[in-house]
C-alpha cells in the first residue's frame, strides 16, 4: 500500500507528535526521577555526616556512659529510699534555717534511664537561706533533681520567700 | 550488453571475461552491489531513424529530433527518451541518427536491475558501441548476432548509420533476407559502398554465403567480445535520474536520521547510566550506614541516656544555677523578680520593672546571657500597671 503525498505529511506529523510527546514523557520521567534521587542522596548524606559525627564522639559517650553506670546509685528498698531522701532534705532545711512543711512522698516513676523517687514540699525561709538550701541540695554525682520548683516573694512578707519544690533522686532504672 | 541468446554481464576491463545470463533477472543477480551499471540494449529494443536537419547546437538539434520522432512514433515525447549521433556535419545541414526507446518497455526491461537498486546510469545501444571500434572504415557492414536476431549494421568511420534487426538466426534464413535489408538501409539514405563486410567470429560458417552477397568487398572475421566505450547516446530516461536523484537523497536522509538516532541512543544510555550512577550512589551510602548503623545506635542511646540524665548531671539546669544568672542579668535593682517557677522543660520567671524599657532590656539580657543558651527565650509585651509600673513574663524554653 502506497500513501499519497498529504497521506504522508499527516502520517509524519502523526508521527512527529508522537515521539515529542514520548520524549516529553521520558524528560519528565527522568527529572522526575533525578529530582528524587538528588533528593534521596542528600538526605542520606545528612544522615551519614550525622552517624560519621557520632561516630567520632564514640569516645566522650562511652566514657560518659561509663561514668553514669559507675554513679549513679541503684535503687534497692523503695520506701527506704523516699525516707532517706526525705530525710537529707530535712537535715539541709534544718542547716539552712528553712522551714519545710507539707513534704508529700511521690512514689517510685520508672522512665528507661531512671527510676525517679520524688518528694514534694513547701519551703518558706530568706532568700540566702534558700540560695545555700538549694546550693547544698543538688551535686552532679547525688542524682538529686527538682522536678518542678515554684518560687516567689511572700505577699505577707515580702522579705521571706514561698517555694514549692518537688525534689526526686533518680535511680539507676 | 545483449549476447546472441540472452545478456553478457561484466568484461568492461581486458583483464574481466563476460558472463553469459539467459535473462535480465539473472544478469541482475551477478551484478555486484555497488558496482556502476551500463546497459546496451539490443537493435530490436530501440527505434533509429536517420534525419536531416538543418545545422544547429546539440539542444535545438536534440528539441527538432523530438518533434521529428513524434510524427512518426506512436507515442509522445513523454513516453520516449531519445538521443541522437551526428553522422555528418555541414555548414547548414547535418545526418543524424535519432534513436528512441519507450520508457515503458526500457522500465520493463530494467525491473529486475532497478528492484535490486542497481539502476544503469548509462543505457546505449549495443550496435553503436559496436560501431565505434571500427573507425578507420570508410564504409563498414557488421553482421552479428544478438538478441534472438541477426544485425546488420551499416558504420560509416565508426558512426553508426542503419542497423536492420533479421528475426533469421540461420544462415540460410539471414542470406535470404540480406539483400532485403540492404535495399533498406540504402533507401534510409545510408550508404552501401562498403568497404569491408565484418562478420562475428562465431558466425564463421556464413563467410561464403556472404561474400556471394557483397561480392569484391573484403569480408573478414571479427571479435565483438571485449571492452566497449560508452558511446554517443544515453537513453536513460529523465524519471530514473530524477528517482535516482531522490534516492540520493533518501539515502542522504537516512543517514541524517541514522545519525540523530544513534544521538538519540547516546543520550538515552547516557541518562540511563546517570540514574544507574546515582542510585549506586545512594545504594553506597545506604550501605555504609547500614554497616554503621548497629555503632550507632550503641552511642545514640549512651547520649540519649546521658541527656535525659542532664537535669541531675547538669549544674547548669539546677534551679539554683538559673536563678543565679536570672539575678546576673537583672539591669537594675529597681527591678524584681517575684516568681519563678521550673519544670523539666523550661522555666519561667515574673517580675515587674519600673519601665516597660528595662523590663524589655532584662529579656534581652536573659537572651544574650551564654549560660543560659540552652534556653530560647519568649515573652510577651510588658503589661503597664496602675502605677506606671512594667509587669514582664518570660519564658525560656529547652
Amino acid at each position: 500500500m502506497t500513501l499519497s503525498p498529504r497521506e504522508k505529511v499527516l502520517a509524519m506529523a502523526v508521527g512527529g507528535t508522537v515521539i515529542v510527546l514520548l520524549n516529553l514523557l521520558l524528560l519528565s520521567a527522568f527529572a522526575r526521577r533525578n529530582s528524587a534521587l538528588r533528593a534521596e542522596l542528600a538526605d542520606r548524606r545528612a544522615e551519614w555526616a550525622t552517624m560519621q559525627e557520632l561516630l567520632g564522639e564514640e569516645g566522650l559517650w562511652a566514657a560518659r556512659d561509663a561514668a553514669l553506670t559507675a554513679k549513679q546509685p541503684g535503687l534497692t528498698n523503695e520506701n527506704a529510699a523516699e525516707v532517706e531522701l526525705l530525710d537529707m532534705v530535712r537535715a539541709l532545711a534544718k542547716k539552712h534555717e528553712v522551714t519545710m512543711e507539707n513534704p508529700v512522698f511521690g512514689g517510685v516513676v520508672r522512665s528507661p534511664s531512671y527510676r525517679s523517687v520524688p518528694v514534694s514540699l513547701d519551703t518558706h525561709s530568706t532568700w540566702p537561706n534558700l540560695i545555700g538550701f538549694l546550693y547544698e541540695l543538688q551535686k552532679p554525682d547525688q542524682f538529686i533533681v527538682c522536678e518542678t520548683a515554684n518560687i516567689q516573694v511572700d505577699p505577707g512578707d515580702p522579705t521571706k520567700i514561698l517555694g514549692h519544690f518537688k525534689i526526686a533522686r533518680w535511680y539507676a532504672p | 550488453m545483449p549476447a546472441a541468446d540472452g545478456w553478457r554481464v561484466g568484461g568492461a576491463v581486458d583483464t574481466e571475461a563476460a558472463r553469459l545470463a539467459r535473462t535480465m533477472e539473472e544478469a541482475a543477480a551477478t551484478v555486484p552491489a555497488g558496482a556502476t551499471v551500463r546497459l546496451s540494449l539490443p537493435v530490436s529494443a530501440v527505434l533509429m531513424e536517420r534525419m536531416r536537419l538543418p545545422s544547429a547546437d546539440r539542444e535545438e538539434l536534440g528539441g527538432m529530433v523530438v518533434l521529428q520522432l513524434e510524427k512518426t512514433l506512436p507515442y509522445s515525447g513523454e513516453e520516449t527518451t531519445s538521443g541522437f549521433n551526428i553522422i555528418r556535419q555541414e555548414e547548414n545541414e547535418c545526418d543524424l541518427l535519432a534513436i528512441a526507446v519507450s520508457n515503458e518497455q526500457l522500465n520493463g526491461l530494467c525491473l529486475p536491475l532497478r528492484s535490486r537498486r542497481k539502476q544503469p546510469n548509462q543505457v546505449t545501444v549495443f550496435a553503436l558501441q559496436l560501431a565505434a571500434k571500427f573507425s578507420r572504415e570508410e564504409v563498414l557492414a557488421l553482421i552479428y548476432r544478438e538478441a534472438d536476431a541477426t544485425i546488420l549494421a551499416v558504420a560509416q568511420k565508426g558512426r553508426l548509420v542503419a542497423a536492420h534487426a533479421c528475426p533469421a538466426t540461420d544462415r540460410e534464413g539471414f542470406l535470404a533476407e540480406l539483400p532485403r535489408m540492404l535495399l533498406a538501409a540504402e533507401l534510409e539514405g545510408a550508404p552501401v559502398n562498403f568497404t569491408k563486410v565484418a562478420v562475428e567470429r562465431e558466425l564463421a560458417g556464413w563467410l561464403d554465403g556472404v561474400r556471394e552477397q557483397f561480392g569484391d568487398v573484403p569480408v573478414e572475421r571479427v571479435s565483438i567480445d571485449g571492452p566497449l566505450e560508452p558511446g554517443p547516446v544515453n537513453l536513460v530516461p529523465a524519471g530514473w535520474t530524477q528517482e535516482q536523484r531522490q534516492e540520493a537523497r533518501k539515502a542522504k536522509v537516512r543517514d541524517w536520521l541514522a545519525l540523530a538516532g544513534a544521538i538519540y541512543l547516546f543520550f538515552l544510555l547516557a541518562a540511563a547510566a546517570y540514574i544507574i550512577w546515582r542510585q549506586r550512589q545512594v545504594g553506597a551510602i545506604d550501605g555504609q550506614v547500614m554497616a554503621a548503623a548497629p555503632a550507632v545506635d550503641t552511642i545514640a542511646a549512651r547520649k540519649a541516656r546521658w541527656m535525659a540524665l542532664e537535669a541531675a548531671t547538669d549544674p547548669t539546669r539546677y534551679p539554683v544555677e538559673i536563678l543565679q544568672q536570672i539575678n546576673k542579668s537583672i539591669p537594675s535593682a529597681d527591678l524584681h523578680v517575684t516568681i519563678f517557677d521550673q519544670t523539666p522543660s523550661q522555666f519561667m520567671v515574673e517580675g515587674e520593672a519600673p519601665t516597660a524599657g528595662m523590663a524589655v532590656q532584662y529579656m534581652d539580657a536573659l537572651r544574650a546571657n551564654p549560660d543560659l543558651n540552652a534556653f530560647h527565650f519568649e515573652s510577651g509585651p510588658p503589661e503597664i500597671l496602675p502605677n506606671e509600673h512594667a509587669h514582664f513574663r518570660i519564658f525560656g524554653k529547652l
